[in-house]
């Protein structure tokens, strides 16, 4: 390598005065989706978020067994595109993608380089934040809008409504989106939190599974704590109209919305304050 | 310019740095020496805000830098070459980095192209060497054509082509004006990279002089010629005097 | 070959023969060293104490307080392979003890141990909280059980671990075996997922423990031993065959 490719790298260097300062905060939303965009795994969990929502929808569908006409308008078709168990595990993956997406920056070290470029760290945080939260949300809509016609093409001739503007479904779509951004902001507090891949990983499945799970099993009397997990508001919220087979344990009140709220917010000032505070 | 003043961090019992107080002038290389654990990067770390002192404070070109908005353009870093996401490719890499600072993608291909990674910028870095990881941190470092670099053990790993490399780059953005902070546990490629140096062992300054001002320090045989240069060796036996009371791990030591 | 052999210095003084023990007492060691994996155990352990107090069933082993346990032995085991293959550690390993499957045996074997007794606190605890209830009611048989699912779950880790060998997914991977699929797939369903869910440890387990499910005896044991042969395999013959 000669002195002149030296020289010429480093031929504006005279004049410093070209700083934007502070970043802006469009630029840090760009980067963190470059971060995102150029890793293949981000893009295989997305591929399986869908393939699992479609494969859910059409089995859930495809198993109806005691609708009549009689009954079917006591039946809400929303319980099959929006599969309880189908978007727990959607929830619990777009928590852990929200989680290693800070966990991951810590355990490579790459936080010290982005920090470094970036040294107000409550502004990174808030941008990533909307970057995990946006596609998050992106995915949820991708995973209705395979789910629903799929469902409803399995359900023809049972059960109706589940085109786009049958009763309830925009409500459902819209809180099914939110579930998923809400859960990748609480990963991402669990990440800021315990900063290391697999311990994040683990604690994101505990507490947004196994522990309702066993909060709600009967084993120890705390269910009221398990409604007012994130999974079981968006039941709430999304399909108890009309009466269905699928009890909801929450009315759909501005309760629920208030709390469906209360979860990102205290995740993300979570997230902001322990990577603000701590040393790297 | 890199001012501290005072420095000192406390990790619950262990005083890893203790009271540093020193200047890096801008327009020469200044070399960072010290014995392994002597506190070398607790002092980086705090220099640049990742860790926040116990006592004492640091400046870059007089601002605190974990106030700056924006890093790249003002310190250009090199820590630690693994301090990347191996799953990434090096150009998503650098552009995060230079999107994060407004910079555009031009920029990026060029440092790629400085630093010779070009061919293999679209692999992921967890298949890099650590000499290519090396090449990708002083990319990075360049990114923003900042007017203070900061590397630590910026040769580790680069081969011999490389480290000519490296050594031309240092006293070429030293020759600009750039403030050149390199630290190194490497005695002979200071003699041949660094005008001035900081010492320090135990957390403590032990030295803050020019290169031959230090040299003059070895112990007898050793003697500091008339010119600037350094008679072979002698940085080294002088390095293992000022240091002989503060190394904290040595071959063959016992309690 | 004889000028060969002799070129290897004679063993000295501070070296014996290593023997399968010495294995297994590194593996031991390199278990505890980091902190994680006494506390985990240690948060295992007084969580299930606490639910186990607080539970409103007449059943000595409730199923879902189990989960947890299941869940730290899969992860136990898991971390004794893959922060190996994460940290390069595996490099340093396999040049002091080049033959693998030794190396897997003395791991599995330290699993086994610790997962086990893991277990069987557990299940003391519980025989202890539901004396009042139950009038402690358990089986030989129900605790065996209930020692075993331990050491399949913690060799099932290990399978897993094996499989993946990124810290990340083991971790998320453990918990969809685990965990997730035996919430999700359960018996009462339809014939399928009846079939696949009793195929799956927990509820061979709880079939053994507290006799829920329609499986018989020989099958769950059966279930339960297949499930440790395997895993114990895979991880086996995966190490073996693999560049690290």
């Amino acid at each position: 390598m000669n002195t002149s490719a030296v020289t010429s790298i480093t031929a504006t260097a005279a004049a410093n005065n070209g700083i934007t300062d502070p970043a802006r905060f469009r630029d840090l939303v760009a980067a963190e989706w470059i971060k995102i965009r150029g890793q293949r795994s981000s893009w295989f969990l997305v591929a399986f978020c869908v393939l699992w929502d479609s494969l859910a929808a059409w089995y859930s569908g495809g198993h109806v067994t005691g609708v009549t006409p009689a009954n079917a308008g006591s039946i809400n078709p929303l319980i099959y595109p929006f599969n309880n168990t189908a978007w727990s595990l959607l929830a619990v993956l777009a928590a852990s993608f929200g989680a290693l997406s800070v966990a991951g920056e810590y355990s490579s070290g790459l936080i010290r380089s982005t920090i470094v470029a970036v040294p107000t760290r409550g502004r990174i945080m808030a941008a990533k934040a909307a970057v995990v939260a946006v596609c998050a949300a992106c995915v949820g809509l991708a995973c209705s809008a395979a789910a629903l016609p799929i469902a409803g093409s399995q359900l023809a001739g049972k059960l109706t409504g589940l085109g786009p503007t049958g009763p309830g479904v925009p409500k459902a779509v819209v809180a099914s989106a939110l579930l998923l951004a809400i859960s990748s902001l609480i990963g991402m507090a669990i990440g800021a939190l315990i900063r290391h891949p697999a311990g994040a990983v683990t604690a994101t499945w505990s507490a947004l599974l196994f522990v309702p799970a066993l909060l709600g099993s009967g084993s120890i009397n705390l269910s009221a704590a398990a409604e007012r997990m994130p999974v079981q508001l968006w039941t709430a919220i999304s399909h108890t109209q009309p009466p269905s087979p699928q009890p909801a344990p929450l009315a759909p009140t501005p309760m629920a919305w208030l709390l469906y709220a209360a979860w990102p917010t205290i995740s993300v000032a979570v997230a902001v304050w322990v990577v603000r505070r701590r040393d790297v | 310019m890199i001012e501290t003043h005072e420095l000192t961090k406390r990790f619950k019992n262990v005083t890893a740095v203790d009271g540093l107080t020193f200047t890096v002038q801008p327009g020469r290389v200044t070399g960072f020496l010290g014995p392994n654990g002597s506190g070398k990067s607790t002092t980086l770390r705090m220099i640049l805000g990742l860790n926040e002192p116990t006592h004492g404070s640091a400046l870059i070109d007089g601002r605190r830098f974990r106030d700056a908005g924006t890093g790249l353009r003002r310190v250009g870093v090199l820590l630690d070459a693994g301090d990347v996401h191996k799953g990434r490719s090096a150009r998503t890499h650098l552009m995060a980095l230079a999107r994060s600072n407004g910079i555009g993608k031009r920029r990026v291909a060029r440092v790629l192209e400085e630093v010779g990674l070009s061919a293999v910028a679209r692999r992921r870095v967890g298949g890099y060497s650590l000499g290519m990881r090396q090449r990708l941190g002083i990319a990075a470092a360049l990114l923003g054509d900042p007017p203070v670099l900061i590397f630590d053990e910026p040769i580790n790993g680069l081969d011999p082509e490389g480290i000519r490399w490296a050594r031309e780059l240092f006293r070429q953005l030293a020759a600009e004006g750039r403030t050149v902070f390199v630290s190194s546990h490497l005695m002979s490629e200071m003699e041949h990279t660094a005008d001035h140096l900081i010492v320090i062992g135990g957390g403590k300054l032990l030295a803050d002089e020019s290169l031959a001002t230090f040299a003059g320090r070895a112990p007898a045989p050793a003697t500091v010629p008339a010119v600037p240069a350094v008679a072979p060796g002698a940085l080294e036996a002088a390095f293992m005097t000022v240091t002989a009371d503060s190394a904290e791990f040595r071959a063959g030591d016992r309690p | 070959m004889s000028a060969e052999t002799a070129v290897l210095p004679a063993r000295p003084a501070f070296a014996r023969r290593a023997r399968v023990t010495d294995l297994v007492a590194a593996e031991w060691l390199k278990l505890w060293s980091p902190w994680y994996t006494a506390a985990a155990s240690a948060a295992v352990v007084v969580l299930s104490v606490v639910i186990a107090q607080h539970d409103p069933k007449p059943v000595v082993f409730d199923a879902p307080a189990w989960l947890l346990m299941m869940l730290a032995a899969g992860l136990l085991g898991a971390q004794t392979v893959v922060t190996e293959h994460a940290t390069g550690l595996v490099r340093s390993t396999l040049t002091a003890v080049p033959d693998r499957r030794r190396l897997v045996a003395a791991k599995a074997a330290v699993v086994v141990g610790v997962t086990a007794a893991l277990a069987l606190v557990l299940a003391s605890a519980d025989i202890v909280n539901s004396r009042p209830t139950t009038a402690g009611s358990a089986t030989p048989g129900q605790i065996a059980a209930c020692g075993a699912l331990g050491p399949v779950c913690g060799l099932a880790g290990m399978a897993v671990a094996t499989l993946a060998r990124h810290l990340a997914t083991t971790a998320a991977g453990v918990c969809v075996v685990l965990g997730a699929l035996p919430l999700f797939l359960q018996p009462k369903q339809n014939r399928w997922e009846h079939d696949v869910s009793n195929a799956l440890p927990y509820y061979s387990w709880s079939r053994l423990a507290s006799g829920s499910g329609t499986m018989t005896v020989p099958v769950a044991w059966g279930t339960l031993a297949a499930w440790a042969v395997a895993s114990f395999l895979i991880t086996v013959i995966i190490l073996d065959r693999r560049d690290v």
